[in-house]
């Protein structure tokens, strides 16, 4: 009895882990209390795919990126692959540092530790350095690799392409 | 007659030992052979790619019951065809990656394919390239009933109520009863035969993958309950051929340290 009442939980909490936590537009919502400017595009043209492929270990999924931008802050939905299916993560980058990072669509079935403010916390204040790399490395979770990798890979993209946009100055 | 002359002579019993070493060897071998390879393989998998590779051969597919497809919708526009086969979408023979329900239609705009998929507008140069993806209308996630188009200046679509915009996309608002009744609608198209049958095995050649294969083949899943008990008898061979080979190892130090003992010179 103990052992199904175990395997129940984590039954239920792989399924309750997969799902959309925030809608992409109440995200953007949210950072722009209620009122988010015009969206602006960012095509990857051929000088900015070379550095997108190397951050994303690929190349880039779409050839221009949405974006909400305003002083000196930018708001970017991303997605990259975990394992097998895509991570939607929302992303703020003011003055040319992570603001903010929220995991809003999950969709594996492992690694939804990602989710947590314990974990995403590590990113606030991170820069890029020249080399396109975090200014601090980020602490892994164990059984969730994959999961963070995306993750790293997403903020290091949003840096980058902030620095792309009006909005870097 | 004396018992001690029905007694193996050690040398006659390390014999046989050796012999049971030698069949449980040869009788293994193949097994063990498969199990080591896939195993290096499968210690690999992201270096050799094994999660994103599949396999198509048919008679592979027919062992794992892949069955074909039970539904395809398709949309034409601009001489291009966009299926739904199943959960899997698809440009002309291309694979768009992602897992999708309903397919709401597929427009040319603007030398744009576009594609209404789930809460999702996809837009594609006529090349197959995915320019982008929009998941949100007027900065909310509706599901997308339908898309069309007023000649090639304003996009239509359906949600709860019916949507237009202009080539930026940004701004959705109603139409005006004029524009209602200029809405072109994208409508299903029937596919012929030959690409219906092109899509079906597409399709399920895009669900097995080799890391599948590598970690059935190891357990010997893929022979069904016959290949888990085979790859079972091979891992306890193993370990007889352990131990054999150490006692085997051991009798002739010991032989060999006696012989030295008696003959130190």
């Amino acid at each position: 009895m103990r052992l199904l009442t175990i395997l129940l939980l984590c039954l239920t909490s792989t399924v309750m882990a997969r799902g959309t936590y925030q809608e992409p537009a109440s995200f953007i919502n949210d950072v722009f209390q209620g009122s988010p400017p015009k969206a602006k595009r960012l095509w990857i043209t051929k000088s900015l795919r070379g550095t997108v492929t190397e951050i994303l270990g690929h190349k880039p999924s779409s050839l221009r990126i949405r974006y909400w931008g305003k002083d000196t802050q930018t708001a970017w939905v991303l997605e990259e692959i975990g394992k097998e299916k895509p991570i939607t993560v929302g992303l703020v980058v003011r003055d040319n540092k992570i603001q903010r990072i929220k995991v809003l669509i999950f969709r594996e079935s492992r690694g939804w530790e990602v989710r947590h403010d314990f974990f995403t916390k590590q990113f606030k204040g991170l820069a890029l350095t020249s080399s396109q790399t975090l200014t601090k490395p980020i602490d892994g979770i164990s059984g969730a690799t994959l999961s963070v990798r995306a993750l790293t890979k997403l903020s290091r993209l949003a840096l980058y392409l902030h620095q792309q946009t009006d909005f870097s100055k | 007659m004396k018992r001690h002359k029905h007694k193996k002579k050690p040398l006659v019993k390390l014999r046989s030992l050796y012999l049971w070493h030698r069949y449980m060897g040869l009788s293994a071998a193949l097994l063990v052979m498969i199990l080591a390879v896939t195993g290096l393989f499968l210690n690999h998998t992201e270096k050799f790619e094994l999660d994103s590779q599949f396999i198509e051969s048919n008679w592979l597919l027919d062992w794992y019951d892949i069955e074909p497809p039970q539904r395809i919708i398709s949309y034409t526009a601009q001489g291009n065809t966009v299926s739904l086969v199943e959960d899997q979408l698809y440009l002309n023979k291309q694979f768009i990656s992602g897992h999708y329900d309903s397919l709401a239609g597929a427009i040319y705009f603007q030398d744009m394919i576009i594609v209404a998929i789930d809460k999702q507008l996809l837009l594609f140069t006529t090349d197959g390239e995915l320019i982008e993806r929009l998941i949100d209308i007027n900065e909310q996630s509706l599901t997308l009933g339908a898309i069309g188009k007023i000649s090639d200046k304003l996009l239509a679509i359906q949600t709860d109520n019916i949507l237009l915009t202009d080539a930026d996309l940004n701004q959705w608002q109603p139409p005006s009863d004029q524009q209602l009744m200029q809405i072109e609608w994208s409508s299903p198209a029937a596919l012929p035969v030959k690409a219906q049958q092109q899509l079906s095995h597409r399709y399920r050649a895009n669900i097995l993958t080799l890391e599948r294969i590598m970690l059935d083949l190891h357990s010997g899943r893929i022979m069904g309950n016959i290949g888990v008990f085979l790859m079972d008898a091979a891992a306890v061979i193993l370990l007889l051929l352990s131990f054999s080979g150490i006692w085997i190892w051991l009798q002739q130090r010991l032989k060999r340290n006696a012989r030295h003992s008696k003959n130190p010179s």
